[in-house]
C-alpha cells in the first residue's frame, strides 16, 4: 500500500480504513518535528549572524496591492548576492466571520460565510450549503447540483481573468517591466509575438503595453470580460457577490432553458477568450524565461499541491461523509493531495482527516479540548483538526518570534501545501482517467480542445511543469480559464438533458437533526474552501473555515516550517535592475506573492 | 470652511479598507455603460476624469502606494473624494495589536482603518460609505463579534460634514449594485462642480436609488419558511435591486426566486434574516 502520511501517525488496513499507528500513545498527535525545528533554528541562527552586514537590507511592503486580502509582507534582502534570506507574510485583518456563526441558526451560515469574501463567495455559499446538507443528510437534486456547478464556474472565470489582467497583468506591463528590466523591455520591443496568429499581437512589446494598468487593451477587455462572467453568476444564482439563490438542500431558480441558453451563450464567448489569454501567458512567460532562465527558480517550490477538488456529479453526489471518496472522484476537477510532485492521495476523507491547523505564530491562543477522537468513518482525528478546532482571538503586536498575523497555519501531513489552479491542474493530470469528455490526459499533461467561436477550434495542452514557480502559477491560472470554460459547457450539456427529460426539481426539503457534523469541502479559484459544522441543539456549536489566503499566507507552523507564500520568496532570486537601493521596487518579490492571487 | 471646485478637471478617488469581504470592489467593476473605466479615462461628459487610489487596483505597492495616502491626508492630493469599504473595528479592543491596518508607523505601530479615516475624512471633499459594513457596521458588527465594529456615519459622528459641505454619504447593500454606486459617485462629482445638487433621504442615501420599497423574503424552496413569518407586520427594506436587477437588467435577489434578506438595513443579520430562513425543524 502507498504512503498517505509520512508525518501523521496514520495507517491504513486493507480496505483503506484508517487507524492510528499507535494506540497506546497518550496524545499520538502532539508531537514536534525535531529534525525540522533544529532545521529552522540553525536557520534563524545562520540569518542573525549575517544581520549586521551592510549589504543586508529590509524590505516591505504594506500594504501589498492588488492582492484581494488584506496583506503585508517583510523579507531580509542580501543585495550583493541578490537573494532573499528569510521573508514573513501578515495578514493584516480580522473580520471575527467564524465567531458571529456561534449559536445562530444553522441554515443562516450560507449568508454570512459568504461575506467571508466577496470573490469567493459562491464557493462559500456552496461549501456552506454541502456542509449543512451533510449535516441533515439531504441530497439535492441533480439540477440543484448542475446549478451551483455552473454558479461556481462563472466565479471561477471570473476570477481567473481579474487576476490574470487586473492584479498580476501590470506587473508584467510596459508600465511596470521598463521600469524594472529596462534591458528586458528593450528586447521586448523587437520580439515577435509566436501565438499572433491567435491573440493578434505582433510583439511582446506590444503585449507588455496591452497589460498596462487602465489604459492597456488587454487591461481593459480583461475587465469587460469579467462582466460576462459575472453575468453568469447572476444570472444563476441571483447577484455576485453574494448569491441569493443557495440554499441548504438546492437552489431555488426555476429551471428555466431560457436562463440557460442565455449562460450557454456567454459560456461560449468566455471560451473564445481564453484561447486568447494562453496564447497571452505562453508568449510572455516564455520570452521570459528566454531573456532571464534565471526567473524558473522565481518563487520556486517543492510542489506539494493540494485541491479539494470541484464540480460534482449530479448522479453521485448524495452529500454524505460516507460516500465522499465517491463522488470526490467524479467531480469534474478531482481532489489531490501531492506531496513533491507526487501523489499521496486523491481521496476526500483522507485529504480530510490529514488536515491540522496551527495558530503558534497567530493572534489566536490554542484551545484546550478535543471534541471528537475520529472522524464518520471511524478514521483517527487530530486535536488540531477543523472539527475540533476553536477561534480565540488574541490580538497582539506583531513578533516574529510569537504571533505576527491574523490568518492561521492550516497543513496538510504537517507540511505547508501549494493551492489554487496550479494544484488543480495537476491533480488532474496525474489521475488515472481525464476527469470528463473535453479534457484530454497525455502523459503528465492536459489537454483541451476548444471549440470554434470567433476564433478558430483550438487545441491547447498543459504540461506539467518541473517545479511549480512564479510564472508556472500565472500560465496554470490562464490554462485553468479554458478547463473551467469547458467545465461549464459540459455542465450545460447535463443541465439541457436534465430539461429534455422534465428533471426540473430543484430543492429538497432541508431539515437538521438535534445534533450533527458536516463538512463543505470545495474549490475557489485560489484553493480549497472548507467549512466543517458541528450542530448542537440544531444550533451552530462550531463552524470553522479555512480559506485559501490561509493555506497560501499562512505563518511559520509549530515546527516553525514557513507557509508557502514565504518558502517562496526565500526562494526568489532578485533580477531587477536599480542603480540604488531606494530605487528598489521589490518586484520580483511582488510577483511572487501575487502569482499565489492571495 | 466650502472648497472651490467650480470646475473640476480631475478628482482623486481615495478607496480605504476596513473590516469587510471586499465585495463592494468587485460589485462596482460588474458596472458598465458607465463602468469605473470610463470614469478613469475621463469619458464620462461634464465628471472629472478620476484618479484612482485603490488597495486591489493600483499600480504601486507598500510604502509608495501608502505615500498616496498620506500625501492626500497632508493636503498635496487635492481634491479628493474618500470611499470607505468595510467597518470600523474599535481598535482600543486589540490592545497592542489591531483588526485592521494599513502599514506601520516608524516604531511599529499599526496605523488603523480608523486612523485613516481621522487624516483622511476632514480633507476630502465628499465622504462616501460603500456597502453595509462601512454604512452601518453591517455582518462584521453581529453580535458575537469581538471587534466591536461600526460604521462611517457613527465613528465621524451624525454632525460630519466635509470639505464639499456634505454629510457622510451612505449607499448601503451587501453588495450594493455597481451601476448604483458608479451613478452615486458621478452625482457627487457634478454636485462638487456645482452642476446638480445631489438628492440624498433622511438617512443620506442617494435617493433615487433608495426610494423604492420592498420586504425581506425566504427562498421560493420545497419548505416551508421560519415560522413566525408574520406578513401584516414585516419590515419594509429600501433597495434597488427589486428594481434594477444585479446588473445589466439581469438578476436580482428575489426576483430570481432567492432570498431577500434585507442587507441594505441596519442590523439586517439579526433582524431580517430569520425572516428569511427555511424552518428547519419542519
Ligand atoms: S433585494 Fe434584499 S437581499 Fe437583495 S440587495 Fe436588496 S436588500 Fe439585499
Amino acid at each position: 500500500m502507498t504512503v498517505v502520511f509520512r508525518r501523521l501517525p496514520i495507517q491504513f488496513d486493507s480496505y483503506g480504513r484508517a487507524f492510528l499507528r499507535d494506540e497506546d500513545v497518550d496524545s499520538p498527535f502532539d508531537f514536534r518535528d525535531d529534525s525540522r525545528l533544529q532545521r529552522e533554528h540553525r536557520r534563524e541562527r545562520a540569518i542573525e549572524t549575517v544581520a549586521g552586514r551592510s549589504s543586508l537590507m529590509e524590505f516591505s511592503s504594506d500594504p501589498v496591492t492588488r492582492a484581494t486580502g488584506s496583506i503585508a509582507a517583510t523579507a531580509q534582502i542580501d543585495l550583493e548576492h541578490r537573494r532573499v534570506i528569510d521573508a514573513r507574510l501578515e495578514a493584516t485583518l480580522y473580520g471575527g466571520y467564524e465567531l458571529i456563526l456561534n449559536e445562530h441558526e444553522p441554515s443562516d451560515s450560507i449568508p454570512l460565510s459568504s461575506r467571508i469574501s466577496g470573490r469567493m463567495s459562491v464557493a462559500h455559499a456552496i461549501a456552506s450549503s454541502m456542509a449543512l446538507e451533510m449535516a441533515g443528510g439531504v441530497t439535492p437534486p441533480p439540477m440543484a447540483i448542475i446549478t451551483r456547478n455552473l454558479g461556481a464556474c462563472g466565479e471561477m472565470l471570473c476570477e481567473c481573468i481579474r487576476h490574470l489582467f487586473l492584479l498580476a497583468g501590470p506587473d508584467y506591463s510596459e508600465q511596470v517591466v521598463s521600469r524594472t528590466s529596462p534591458r528586458i523591455w528593450q528586447r521586448a520591443e523587437g520580439a515577435p509575438a509566436k501565438g499572433r496568429n491567435v491573440h493578434g499581437l505582433e510583439t511582446i512589446g506590444e503585449l507588455m503595453r496591452g497589460l498596462n494598468q487602465l489604459y492597456g487593451h488587454l487591461y481593459i477587455e480583461a475587465l469587460q470580460q469579467t462582466r460576462v462572467a459575472a453575468e453568469v453568476v447572476t444570472l444563476l444564482l441571483g447577484k455576485y457577490p453574494h448569491p441569493s439563490a443557495v440554499v441548504p438542500g438546492g437552489v431555488c431558480i426555476e429551471a428555466d432553458r431560457d436562463t440557460f441558453n442565455q449562460v450557454l451563450g456567454r459560456v461560449n464567448g468566455l471560451l473564445d477568450y481564453s484561447k486568447k489569454a494562453a496564447a497571452v501567458w505562453d508568449d510572455l512567460i516564455e520570452f521570459l524565461y528566454e531573456v532571464e532562465p534565471g526567473y524558473r527558480q522565481s518563487g520556486e517550490l517543492p510542489g506539494n499541491l493540494l485541491s479539494l477538488g470541484i464540480w460534482d456529479d449530479p448522479e453521485s453526489y448524495d452529500a454524505t461523509y460516507h460516500n465522499c471518496n465517491v463522488w470526490g472522484d467524479r467531480r469534474l476537477s478531482r481532489p489531490a493531495a501531492i506531496i513533491e510532485g507526487d501523489i499521496r492521495t486523491d481521496r476526500l476523507s483522507d485529504i480530510n482527516i490529514g488536515i491540522e491547523e496551527f495558530v503558534d505564530h497567530s493572534y489566536f491562543s490554542h484551545w484546550n479540548h478535543q471534541r471528537f477522537l475520529s472522524d464518520p468513518l471511524s478514521g483517527p482525528l487530530s486535536p488540531y483538526h477543523p472539527w475540533n478546532k476553536e477561534t480565540i482571538p488574541h490580538p497582539g503586536r506583531s513578533d516574529w518570534r510569537d504571533g505576527y498575523t491574523w490568518a492561521t497555519a492550516p497543513r496538510w501531513d504537517r507540511e505547508s501545501m501549494e493551492t489554487g489552479p496550479i494544484a488543480r491542474l495537476w491533480s488532474n493530470a496525474v489521475s488515472d482517467e481525464a476527469s470528463f469528455q473535453f479534457i484530454g490526459r497525455l502523459n503528465r499533461a492536459l489537454e483541451f480542445e476548444i471549440p470554434k467561436g470567433q476564433r478558430p477550434a483550438i487545441r491547447q495542452v498543459w504540461k506539467i511543469p518541473d517545479r511549480p514557480n512564479t510564472f508556472e502559477r500565472m500560465r496554470a491560472r490562464a490554462y485553468q480559464l479554458s478547463y473551467t470554460g469547458l467545465a461549464a459547457f459540459a455542465s450545460l450539456l447535463e443541465a439541457f438533458d436534465c430539461l429534455r427529460r422534465g428533471e426540473t426539481e430543484m430543492s429538497k426539503r432541508f431539515n437538521l437533526p438535534e445534533r450533527s457534523v458536516g463538512a463543505g469541502l470545495w474549490e475557489s479559484c485560489s484553493g480549497p474552501i472548507s467549512h466543517h459544522l458541528v450542530v448542537r441543539n440544531r444550533r451552530v456549536a462550531n463552524y470553522q473555515v479555512i480559506t485559501p489566503l490561509m493555506w497560501m499566507g499562512s505563518p511559520r507552523d509549530d515546527s516553525e516550517s514557513p507557509g508557502s507564500i514565504e518558502a517562496a520568496l526565500i526562494s526568489t532570486p532578485l533580477f531587477e535592475e536599480f542603480s540604488e537601493p531606494a530605487d528598489f521596487t521589490g518586484i520580483d518579490l511582488l510577483r511572487t506573492i501575487r502569482s499565489f492571487d492571495p | 470652511m466650502e472648497s472651490e471646485v467650480p470646475s473640476l478637471e480631475s478628482i482623486y478617488l481615495v478607496w480605504l479598507t476596513g473590516a469587510g469581504c471586499n465585495g463592494c470592489t468587485l460589485a462596482m467593476l460588474e458596472a458598465s455603460e458607465p463602468g469605473i473605466e470610463d470614469l478613469l479615462l475621463g469619458n464620462v461628459h461634464d465628471a472629472p476624469r478620476v484618479v484612482l487610489v485603490h488597495p486591489e487596483l493600483s499600480l504601486e505597492s507598500g510604502d509608495t502606494f501608502r505615500n498616496q495616502m498620506e500625501m492626500a491626508a497632508q493636503g498635496e492630493l487635492s481634491p479628493y473624494v474618500l470611499v470607505l469599504e468595510g467597518a470600523i473595528p474599535d481598535e482600543a479592543l486589540a490592545g497592542q495589536g489591531s483588526f485592521s491596518r494599513i502599514g506601520t508607523t516608524e516604531d511599529g505601530v499599526p496605523i488603523t482603518t480608523a486612523r485613516w479615516v481621522d487624516k483622511l475624512a476632514p480633507g476630502a471633499e465628499a465622504v462616501i460609505a460603500i456597502g453595509s459594513c462601512a454604512t452601518w457596521g453591517g455582518i462584521p458588527a453581529s453580535a458575537g463579534n469581538p471587534i466591536g465594529a461600526r460604521g462611517l456615519e457613527d465613528y465621524l459622528g451624525r454632525d460630519f460634514t466635509s470639505r464639499g459641505g456634505l454629510p457622510v454619504i451612505n449607499v448601503p447593500g451587501c453588495a450594493p449594485p455597481g451601476e448604483g454606486f458608479v451613478e452615486t459617485l458621478i452625482y457627487v462629482f457634478l454636485h462638487l462642480s456645482r452642476l446638480v445638487p445631489i438628492e440624498l433621504d433622511e438617512m443620506r442615501r442617494p435617493k433615487w436609488l433608495y426610494g423604492h420599497q420592498t420586504y425581506p423574503l425566504p427562498p421560493r424552496v420545497e419548505y416551508p419558511p421560519a415560522a413566525g413569518f408574520d406578513l401584516a407586520h414585516r419590515p419594509t427594506v429600501s433597495c434597488p435591486v427589486p428594481l434594477t436587477g444585479w446588473m445589466r437588467g439581469f438578476g436580482g435577489c428575489a426576483k430570481i426566486g432567492g432570498a431577500c434578506i434585507g442587507c441594505t438595513e441596519r442590523d439586517f443579520a439579526e433582524q431580517l434574516l430569520p425572516l428569511s430562513r427555511p424552518d428547519p425543524a419542519y
